[in-house]
């Protein structure tokens, strides 16, 4: 991290979560404000910014049709994430792009939970064709906590997309993909339960929550836990996969 | 145990200016039209187009007779001969250290402009060079003085009085270096039980008061072992929320505004103070006390 502290800053921090009591104020588990709006971007099939304190992302959605994949009955769902070069010193160049990685390999593992996420609601036409979502993100400034932050704007703008009617028409051993016209005539994804990702950081012994980036610079490890809200026959289950990253 | 989570729509959020005299000042932005007669001489930061005066940064305009300048609300430190800065070690270089003080371009801390312990007159020698780490290493913050401007623009920093050198526990807020109000004195110890360095380079610096100080050393060496108790840590953190509340709605930092601010925030607990609506409620009222003591 270029954001370097120096050795007494570290130490008011480390103190000052064992006391309960963060620099700002908040205890150990409280997150910052947060504000999202949605249907930011007009050329694309859903978007959303959401603002967490200092740290800011973009989300954009664009559906596509494609073949699926062989073997598999199911539609795809492809992540990038991409860190403006505005956001922070570090990510002059290529510096964001370790970053990138990381995030992107994260949101891969999460989609991996077949129990929340339903892929085969997004089939059109058995092995033939498939609804492709891309989801790309943009850091636009980071000020920490951005795993999470990345989630819940993903979720806000997955609600938010609109993909137009298809219907199909079987002639033999062609199909026909007819795309309405109107463009009233859509509908939302309908994709199960998107899960929401919680990052806990350890400073010390205690764990908090929503890190700002000056008690990111004192992390030891990370934990990340994937939390679903699961309706089967009327009883919800928290569904809750963890994933650790030692820093 | 449940914990609340704010969240709201980027549709409802506050409106942060707050009105001064009933009046909420302009800020022009670039490319606005500022006058258009032909009269006023063009100061910092405005341009001419097609015979009409326009603003080419964001900021407030002054007006001194006919000289119209535009003062940009947040913009590099431009640093000037006897500030104070509080800035943070980026590199150890043969002579000399290398500070980020939010200026365009890295300040200079020489050896020689710096207390080393043992007295004023001390001759530098090769060993101190290679102690140099040992006193300042990359990532300390410290407070110093601007003692002369190089003519590239960077500042050279000298910390020659007790009162300046290594900072150690505390909190560090970065603001716009504009809403920094000049006044004769930049440390303060504030009766609330902390004590804060308002930088002028926006740079501001939150430490619990040091009872006991250690005179000759020349504030290199500090203890690390030293426990903040949790309500001088409230307090901190208060603080820090309130001048964060008055950077919101634009307002200039000197120390009465960060005490006033403080005085009208006890209404709400210190993580309350995060919320927009009470940022916002903070700065209002200590406008209007500062109105107030202005008028009397």
């Amino acid at each position: 991290m270029l954001n370097k502290l120096s050795s007494f800053e570290k130490e008011f921090i480390l103190d000052g979560v064992q006391k309960d009591i963060r620099a700002d104020g908040r205890s150990c588990f409280d997150y910052r404000h947060l504000t999202i709006e949605t249907g930011v971007l007009s050329n694309t099939s859903g978007s959303s910014r959401l603002r967490l304190a200092a740290t800011d992302v973009l989300v954009g959605i664009k559906v596509e049709l494609g073949r699926p994949l062989p073997g598999q009955d199911e539609g795809q769902i492809l992540f990038s994430v991409e860190c403006s070069t505005s956001a922070s010193p570090e990510f002059q160049g290529r510096g964001g792009d370790l970053l990138s990685a990381c995030l992107t390999r994260c949101l891969e593992r999460m989609i991996a939970n077949k129990k929340a996420i339903d892929m085969n609601k997004l089939i059109i036409i058995p092995e033939k064709q498939c609804w492709i979502i891309y989801v790309d993100t943009m850091i636009l400034v980071n000020g920490g906590n951005v795993l999470d932050a990345i989630s819940l704007a993903i979720r806000a703008a997955l609600l938010d997309v609109k993909i137009p009617e298809i219907s199909v028409v079987e002639d033999g051993d062609n199909y026909e993909l007819e795309i309405s016209d109107n463009p009233q005539a859509c509908q939302t994804l309908d994709l199960g339960s998107w899960p929401v990702l919680v990052t806990l950081s350890e400073i010390g012994s205690k764990f908090i929550v929503d890190a700002s980036i000056e008690e990111e610079c004192c992390t030891v490890g990370r934990v990340t836990m994937e939390v679903s809200c699961v309706r089967k026959r009327l009883e919800k289950a928290l569904l809750i996969r963890p994933s650790c990253q030692k820093c | 145990m449940p914990q609340k989570i704010h969240i709201r729509l980027a549709a409802h959020r506050v409106n942060a200016s707050v009105a001064v005299n009933r009046r909420v000042p302009k800020i022009f932005t670039p490319g606005q039209v500022i006058t258009e007669q032909n009269e006023f001489m063009r100061g910092h930061g405005t341009y001419e187009e097609e015979g009409f005066l326009k603003s080419s940064v964001a900021g407030v305009k002054e007006q001194v007779n006919n000289l119209i300048s535009i003062r940009p609300l947040k913009s590099r430190y431009n640093g000037e001969v006897g500030d104070v800065v509080v800035g943070r070690i980026t590199e150890v270089q043969q002579k000399r250290w290398k500070v980020d003080t939010n200026s365009r371009l890295d300040s200079v801390l020489l050896l020689s402009s710096v207390n080393l312990p043992g007295g004023e007159l001390r001759r530098r020698s090769a060993e101190d060079e290679h102690m140099m780490r040992q006193y300042l290493q990359e990532g300390d913050l410290i407070s110093a003085e601007v003692q002369s401007v190089f003519s590239d623009g960077s500042l050279s920093l000298h910390t020659r009085s007790l009162k300046y050198g290594k900072l150690s526990q505390g909190v560090l807020i970065k603001v716009f270096p504009s809403l920094i109000k000049r006044s004769k004195t930049h440390f303060h110890n504030l009766y609330v039980g902390a004590s804060i360095i308002l930088g002028n380079n926006g740079f501001i610096w939150i430490y619990p008061t040091v009872t006991n100080s250690e005179d000759g050393v020349g504030g290199f060496v500090q203890n690390l072992e030293e426990v903040v108790s949790r309500p001088e840590r409230e307090t901190i953190a208060r603080l820090r929320n309130c001048i964060l509340a008055l950077t919101q709605s634009k307002m200039m930092l000197f120390d009465t505004s960060i005490l006033y601010a403080f005085e009208e925030s006890q209404k709400y607990s210190v993580p309350e103070l995060l919320v927009p609506e009470a940022m916002v409620d903070v700065a209002i009222l200590t406008q209007d006390r500062l109105s107030m003591a202005e008028n009397s």
